[in-house]
């Protein structure tokens, strides 16, 4: 399919579930504009979410198929009149100009980011794109998901990035998944603040704040799947807060499950905010109910499908947890007390970000930003005079809690509470309202937080970021030992790195999939060449040099293998299989 | 917006008890003058002074000073990180 195709696809099927999404979140018949749209993208998600789903089972995830599919669709509800009922849910909150200006900077900027950065992160690169890269190239769901420990854990976030790419069978929109996500938030703050009794500009400056928190903002730039879980506990605890029928609080609910486990971690906290609300209508719409069904059997699906391929729905994890061949606890599984109070301590020396720079998978710090740090004086300030705001952190610090005592202490782990400093940005911008000067400190704020959000410190995209502004969208990509690789051709990849496996395998497809990945599994060097050869494999890739070159050295000192780079080699022409 | 929730008001005394075990703990892990660039110190005083003072106004400025403070050392140090970057 060329580019004009696979855009016009791409702009149809888009057009099908913004109509079809809008359809359906007008008879739920939600009490305010912020809700309907809060709604409105997590019944987009969810649809989308089926869609790639029941696409990838039948083998027609592909770019003709769902184009059609979403251009009948689309016009069947373009002619059904849905287009304009549309409109009418949509609401432009009254905001100041600044709040406005800020708010269309960052979407240019976004979409920027969007278009120059390649997929750099370095745990996105070796498990959570690589299933994606292998469905494209499949038309459908595959049971090869690459060799790194984590590759079997739950893709409801992948499902969104194999939308953004299976039209044009290229990564240049993958991080719009992240952008989806991170608007989703945007929503959810501007509806919590509202239920807090923020005014329209004092809401929008909330999930302005909050949007700029640097880790929130570039686990979206980065592919990551933390970032959409913080939006769809936002999105849960903005609907629960209102009075929602249980049935709708119940989608992102189903759409989390699917996502991480840090999001069921998250839940009694969320439950409590459930509880504290009254008035919930009991009665929901027939279509909430299906919408919620839907959701949620997307979310199970992942834990079904381990259950068939592993015997066991949380594979790779088990009673004890997910450790390593070298005995490092790489998962935890329940509550541990050690952990937690560890996770706990860490908190305070990681508020300060002085360990380690802005970056998506926050090292040793926070990345909360400085008006997350600053904010907790305004936290205690609005706490002591919104009720609805003591509940909110009641409700907010007990998912923390359980969030803390339910993962292993280690130095990544703040990514995974990154919904708190939404209620932070909600108490600035509700003690911003108060006084001219605490207004201006806000401004300030946002406005560093802005600069602060440009380029992630991350050493492989900083290196590379000259080189992928210069280059063609069809070609940018991070991998620099990309010269010996032929179009097609087909690349073994070899990870030894032995707690985690994991590497840089994604770069191997090319941003538009044309290279096939073949995953080297066993431990010997024969083994391992005859892999090669009776895949068709010329050239051998290694992830990790340093671990792994015993066994490539091995192949080479028998004469398979021949040396190309530090990390490439090729499989010797006089090969008896190759031959 | 604010019907349907049931009432959990948080007691002044408690405010006041746990602002000042934050300020002693962080008193005893830290030298002295290293706290006035603590985080948590710097948020326990305030949580101290305003639980004291109530709903006096001087809270309000009290609260805009620390929350301005409180910006300006989390900033400088980022910035100083952020320059050093660029210029390597």
């Amino acid at each position: 399919m060329n580019i004009v195709a696979g855009t016009t696809a791409l702009l149809a099927a888009n057009a099908a579930s913004i109509l079809a999404a809008a359809a359906i979140v007008r008879r739920f018949q939600l009490a305010s504009p912020a809700q309907s749209f809060v709604a409105l993208l997590l019944v987009r998600l969810a649809l989308i979410s089926m869609t790639v789903v029941a696409a990838g089972s039948l083998s027609v995830l592909d770019p003709l198929t769902l184009g059609l599919v979403g251009a009948f669709a689309a016009a069947g509800l373009i002619l059904a009149g849905e287009h304009v009922r549309a409109v009418k849910l949509l609401h432009r909150p009254a905001c100041s100009r600044i709040a406005a200006v800020l708010a269309v900077l960052l979407l240019v900027r976004f979409a920027i980011q969007a278009w120059l950065f390649a997929p750099y992160c370095f745990d996105a690169l070796s498990y959570h794109l690589p299933k994606v890269a292998e469905w494209i190239r499949a038309g459908s769901f595959t049971r090869e998901m690459g060799v790194d420990t984590h590759a079997a854990l739950p893709a409801g976030f992948e499902l969104i990035e194999a939308w953004w790419v299976v039209f044009l069978r290229h990564d240049v929109l993958i991080e719009a998944a992240g952008g989806e996500f991170l608007l989703l938030a945007a929503a959810s703050v501007y509806s919590l603040a509202r239920t807090c009794g923020l005014g329209p500009d004092g809401a929008v400056l909330a999930a302005l704040a909050y949007v700029l928190t640097p880790s929130l903002h570039f686990q979206a730039t980065a592919s990551l799947n933390d970032g959409p879980v913080a939006a769809l506990v936002l999105a849960t605890a903005s609907l629960m807060a209102a009075p929602t029928p249980l049935a709708v609080v119940l989608v992102p609910v189903g759409l989390g499950l699917g996502v991480k486990a840090t999001f069921v971690f998250a839940l009694p906290g969320l439950a409590l905010l459930l509880a504290a609300r009254h008035d919930r209508p009991r009665c929901a719409s027939t279509l909430a109910r299906v919408a919620a069904c839907g959701a949620l059997a997307t979310g199970l699906f992942w834990y079904f499908r381990n259950t068939v391929l592993f015997g066991n729905p949380f594979h790779p994890v088990g009673p004890g947890g997910f450790t390593s061949p070298s005995g490092l606890p790489l998962i935890q599984f329940g509550f541990n007390f050690g952990s937690g109070l560890s996770n706990l301590l860490a908190l305070f020396d990681r508020v300060h970000d002085r360990m380690s720079p802005p970056h998506p998978m926050i090292e040793n710090a926070l990345g909360w930003g400085g008006l997350a740090f600053a904010g907790i004086i305004p936290l205690v300030a609005v706490t002591r005079q919104n009720r609805v705001f003591r509940i909110l952190l009641g409700s907010f610090a007990l998912s923390l809690t359980t969030i803390l005592f339910l993962t292993n202490h280690d130095r990544w782990n703040s990514r995974f509470f990154l919904f708190f400093p939404a209620l932070i940005a909600i108490a600035v911008a509700r003690f911003a309202q108060d006084s001219r000067e605490a207004r201006a400190i806000l401004y300030a704020g946002l406005l560093a937080q802005f600069a602060y959000t440009t380029v992630p410190a991350d050493r492989f995209l900083v290196g590379a970021l000259p080189r992928l502004v210069e280059a063609s969208w069809r070609e940018r990509s991070l991998l620099e030992d990309i010269k010996p690789l032929r179009e097609h051709e087909v690349v073994a990849y070899l990870s030894t790195e032995p707690d985690y496996r994991r590497g840089e395998a994604y770069l191997l497809y090319g941003p538009d999939f044309r290279r096939r990945v073949v995953y080297l599994r066993s431990t010997r060097a024969e083994h391992m060449v005859r892999e090669m050869a009776e895949n068709g494999a010329r050239l051998l890739y290694l992830a990790t040099p340093s671990v792994s070159d015993v066994w490539v050295r091995e192949a080479a000192a028998r004469g398979h293998l021949r040396p190309i780079s530090e990390r490439l080699y090729e499989l010797h022409p006089a090969h008896p299989l190759e031959r | 917006m604010l019907r349907g929730f049931c009432s959990w008001p948080p007691a002044r005394v408690v405010e006041t008890l746990a602002a000042a075990a934050v300020i002693l703990w962080r008193a005893y892990l830290l030298p002295l003058d290293a706290l006035w660039v603590d985080w948590a110190a710097v948020f326990a005083g305030f949580w101290f002074c305003s639980a004291i003072l109530d709903r006096r106004p001087a809270v309000h400025v009290l609260a805009t000073a620390g929350f301005a403070y409180l910006l300006a050392i989390y900033t400088w140090p980022q910035l100083r990180f952020l320059l050093g970057q660029v210029a390597s």
